[in-house]
């Protein structure tokens, strides 16, 4: 192993030579994306900006501002009654993500060892991928979550080597198994300038774990196992290609021995439960295969998340011919680095979209307002729409989306929405459901918006508001007017601070409740507490994280009251004594009570001011 | 005797304290063949009031706090002093300071700031600390002034009795102009508890007093809290300060700054002495004589083109 002495150099990367190559080590440059986080975008405190640089915190173990933190953990947002059904759930595999973030770094290398440092929660990382940024993808590790102790950790697990070099990675993390949120304080990337030599043990070792035979779940396996299985193609889109060409050229007489037998139906159904990759791989088997494969009912729901990593314009332009009854798709976090433009989601929906109901494109960030428009315009059934991190739509963009009437649910988390366009969305939308405003810094006033919930809207039942700075008591008051509302998040609305009486309207107003998230509003009391005791009884996730003047008295009370009650989270409540948390612990074990802490440990070496 | 130890004691501390900063400016890399280029020399001593309780804690001195940071052609120094009342309440008033320098640190040395613009600077720290999930509670005064290389200006941002003086030729040449509600009772940035905050002084960031100086060779800027300037009589400062004038060498930029600490926190507990803040509780009608003991921050700094 090569010893490496810390020669840091300005922006964090050390250079040593060793033989005749140069082995590099260096953080995080810049975060150029990612799906969610914690912090606002106006702040740094808990944002994906964090992970860049030196480690700040570590080896200090805790819940700090200046660590990386996402939106979820535990399964607590799978139960909440704004979760989202899973399309083609087989698509997913064993290896699940729920969050990525993609870092880059000032120096191009070949990867031999990315190490991250988790400063709190630590467990969650599943897959660790090298990007060239022009969207073509390798998975240097990947894994399932680990569950680990309560203490700080540098992971760098043992990484495949890849033949182009890289400054641009992506994590993937499944929070599912975790106790509380996780936070990362930095990546380090070791790389060198010349890739391994051909000779190397370690990667053909690397390669045979890679692999995992006879269960093609995900993306990698397809890719490593064509790689090294089959010559005929090399990705998902490839083998699509190829399937057509074959079929355009063979004249075969179907074959296909005792299948021919059954009944079309049959086989169908017995191949809807495939996932698309295999799907795709029965299509090559004979022309029988081929057109019950490519059948349009096997194609009403299209999850291609799992596949984000190769899915271009054109396994999209050949998927289209199978897609005609197309109803719910997920593209999320497909086709960044311009693997998909702007047009070619303009065909796909112009071509597959009249059915659709659901469209899911978080974090494809090429996703623009002649998107929304054809959206608009074909998808006359669309009832959910999630366009979470879509950074290129314009308020403009969103005023298209007035013309669809059938809305249930929409999902418009860190967008750039604004007060005007989304009030007419709202008046439009008679059947909502379901919203997410969070962190959408651009709306000015979320009191008028929460009116608008109020009125237009009485159908609500879930409404995330988290982090935005412009409501006050008057829109929450707003809310109390739909009754069927179960889940509100006020977290961080720093407006709502002092929250008046409005927590008493709120209560009263929505007696469905059962997620109520009130982190961080540090006005809140016993008093504006006590209405949800008397008016709410279905309570079983609430969040009362940071709000200081909450007594041990009312803690209880809501623990006994609530026979529902699965998740209280109570950290950063300065009266409420960690023994009487103990207490409660045992005392109420159906109850998940959350206690988070930033505690002072020994400085870190790593710390510099 | 007693005063002597304690006095051997914290002077080298505060000279522990100085010389990392000192080394923490001189390490920072810079590519070895290039040129001298223009920046600030920069160092920094202090004593907290009360020496014997308080854990010695970098980038604080008591509840005062400091920060020296740099990025690109912006050299960037801010103190802020806690306010003490806080105490009363459980809360330790140095925290809120501290949070709000850091804050200030990790902001210049990653960009996240305009060398024109100090006072955004300041509020962008002060919103922070509404962000952090663990409430930091209290109130501060503050004062950044950012020296931009490239236009040699100055660009000051303060918010109380905090304050910061640039000398040339012996003179005064720039001064920050003190905040004060009524006598010793300065703006503040504050966050109070809940249920407090009817009672207590929140002066926003943006009423922050700005300005902006060219800045010449030589030049001294003196950056400190209201123990210095409470303490040391102007005239005095001034003699200290003219004897650095152009001074490259952070050892002997580093004993004048000691010393001007030194003098400061005794002057601070002699209670014969008509120190400038006695002068001014006279002229409130109070009639008080001697120093007034508070924790010191001194952040000396020397313009080099």
């Amino acid at each position: 192993m090569v010893d490496f002495k810390n020669s840091w150099i300005d922006n964090g990367f050390a250079i040593k030579g060793v033989d005749d190559e140069l082995i590099i080590e260096q953080y995080v440059q810049d975060a150029l994306d990612f799906s969610s986080q914690y912090g606002s975008d106006i702040s740094i405190s808990y944002t994906a900006y964090n992970i860049s640089g030196r480690p700040s915190k570590y080896p200090d173990y805790g819940d700090f501002p200046q660590a990386f933190v996402m939106r979820t953990y535990g399964k607590w947002w799978d139960e909440a009654p704004s979760r989202t059904v899973n399309i083609m759930p087989q698509n997913s595999g064993n290896i699940v993500s729920q969050d990525y973030i993609d870092v880059t770094f000032e120096q191009k290398v070949y990867p031999t060892k990315v190490s991250i440092y988790e400063t709190y929660n630590p467990g969650s990382v599943v897959r660790i991928s090298a990007g060239d940024g022009l969207g073509m993808w390798k998975t240097l590790w990947e894994g399932e979550p680990q569950c680990v102790g309560p203490s700080p950790r540098i992971f760098s697990p043992e990484i495949a080597s890849i033949e182009f070099m890289t400054c641009l990675l992506r994590i993937e993390f499944d929070h599912h198994q975790l106790d509380y949120y996780t936070e990362l304080d930095a990546i380090l990337l070791v790389g060198s300038s010349s890739p391994r030599k051909k000779a190397d043990v370690g990667k053909i070792t690397a390669k045979i774990k890679g692999m995992t035979i006879n269960t093609f779940n995900n993306e990698i396996d397809i890719a490593n196992t064509l790689n090294s299985l089959s010559s005929l193609a090399q990705h998902y889109t490839a083998l699509l290609e190829d399937i057509n060409n074959e079929i355009e050229s063979s004249c075969l007489v179907s074959c296909s021995g005792p299948f021919d037998l059954l009944p079309d139906e049959t086989i169908l159904r017995v191949l809807s439960f495939l996932d698309l990759a295999s799907l795709s791989r029965c299509a090559r088997v004979n022309r029988h295969f081929n057109r019950l494969a490519t059948d349009t009912m096997l194609y009403t729901q299209l999850n291609l998340k799992p596949y984000w990593s190769c899915l271009n314009a054109r396994a999209l332009q050949t998927l289209s011919t199978r897609c005609q009854h197309l109803q719910k798709l997920d593209l999320s976090w497909c086709g960044n680095y311009a693997m998909i433009t702007s047009p070619d989601i303009v065909e796909f929906i112009q071509g597959c979209g009249k059915l659709l109901t659901v469209i899911r494109l978080n974090s494809c960030k090429y996703v623009d307002n002649r998107c929304i428009q054809e959206i608009a315009i074909t998808c006359r059934n669309l009832k959910e729409l999630c366009l979470r991190n879509c950074f290129n739509i314009t308020p403009d963009g969103f005023e298209n989306l007035k013309n669809i009437s059938t809305l249930e649910r929409l999902d418009l988390y860190r967008t750039y929405i604004e007060s005007p366009p989304l009030l007419k969305i709202l008046e439009a939308s008679p059947y909502l459901k379901h919203i997410n405003l969070g962190s959408c810094v651009r709306v000015s006033s979320m009191d008028i918006v929460a009116q608008g919930l109020g009125q237009y809207n009485r159908q609500l039942v879930s409404v995330d508001f988290w982090k935005t700075y412009s409501l006050t008591p008057l829109g929450v008051r707003a809310l109390s007017n739909c009754p069927n509302l179960e889940e509100v998040d006020l977290g961080w609305c720093l407006g709502v601070s002092i929250p008046g009486d409005c927590m008493s309207s709120l209560a009263n107003g929505c007696p469905k409740l059962k997620k109520l998230f009130m982190a961080a509003l540090r006005g809140i009391t016993d008093r504006d507490l006590l209405p949800f005791l008397k008016c709410t009884p279905d309570l079983e996730q609430v969040d009362l994280l940071g709000v200081r003047s909450i007594t041990p008295h009312m803690c209880l009370r809501f623990l006994t009251t609530f026979k529902s009650l699965r998740l209280f989270d109570i950290s950063f409540c300065d009266q409420i004594q960690e023994e009487l948390v103990e207490e409660w612990r045992l005392q109420f074990p159906n109850v998940s009570i959350k206690r988070s802490f930033q505690s002072d440990g020994v400085p870190s070496p790593f710390q510099h001011y | 005797m007693q005063a002597i130890t304690w006095t051997g004691r914290i002077l080298s501390r505060a000279i522990w304290n100085g010389i990392n900063n000192y080394s923490t400016n001189c390490t920072e890399p810079s590519p070895p063949l290039k040129k001298f280029e223009p920046h600030i020399l920069s160092v920094v001593s202090g004593f907290p009031k009360e020496i014997s309780q308080n854990k010695l804690k970098k980038g604080q001195f008591g509840d005062d706090a400091w920060f020296t940071a740099k990025f690109k052609t912006a050299d960037v120094l801010g103190v802020a002093d806690g306010v003490g009342g806080w105490r009363n309440y459980g809360i330790d008033p140095g925290e809120f300071s501290s949070f709000l320098m850091r804050t200030c640190e990790r902001l210049v040395t990653s960009g996240r700031f305009r060398s024109a613009e100090p006072a955004n600077l300041l509020a962008h720290s002060y919103y922070e600390l509404l962000e952090n999930k663990q409430p930091v509670l209290g109130s501060s005064t503050a004062c950044v002034v950012v020296l931009n290389r490239d236009t040699s200006t100055v660009y000051t941002a303060n918010i109380g009795d905090s304050g910061f003086v640039i000398v040339r030729h012996g003179e005064v040449v720039h001064r920050s102009e003190e905040q004060q509600h009524y006598f010793n009772t300065p703006y503040q940035l504050s966050l109070p508890p809940p249920g407090h905050s009817r009672l207590v002084l929140n002066d926003r960031p943006e009423s922050a007093n700005t300005t902006n100086f060219r800045v010449q060779d030589g030049d001294v800027i003196l950056l400190a809290t209201d123990g210095v300037f409470d303490n040391v009589p102007d005239q005095i400062l001034l003699n200290e300060l003219k004897s650095v004038e152009g001074e490259r060498d952070p050892l002997r930029l580093q004993s004048v700054a000691n010393s001007i600490a030194l003098m400061a926190r005794k002057l601070a507990f002699d209670q014969t002495f008509m120190s400038p803040f006695a002068k001014a509780a006279r002229a409130n009608g109070i009639n008080i004589i001697g120093g007034k003991p508070d924790d010191i921050t001194v952040l000396l700094a020397t313009v080099a083109m």
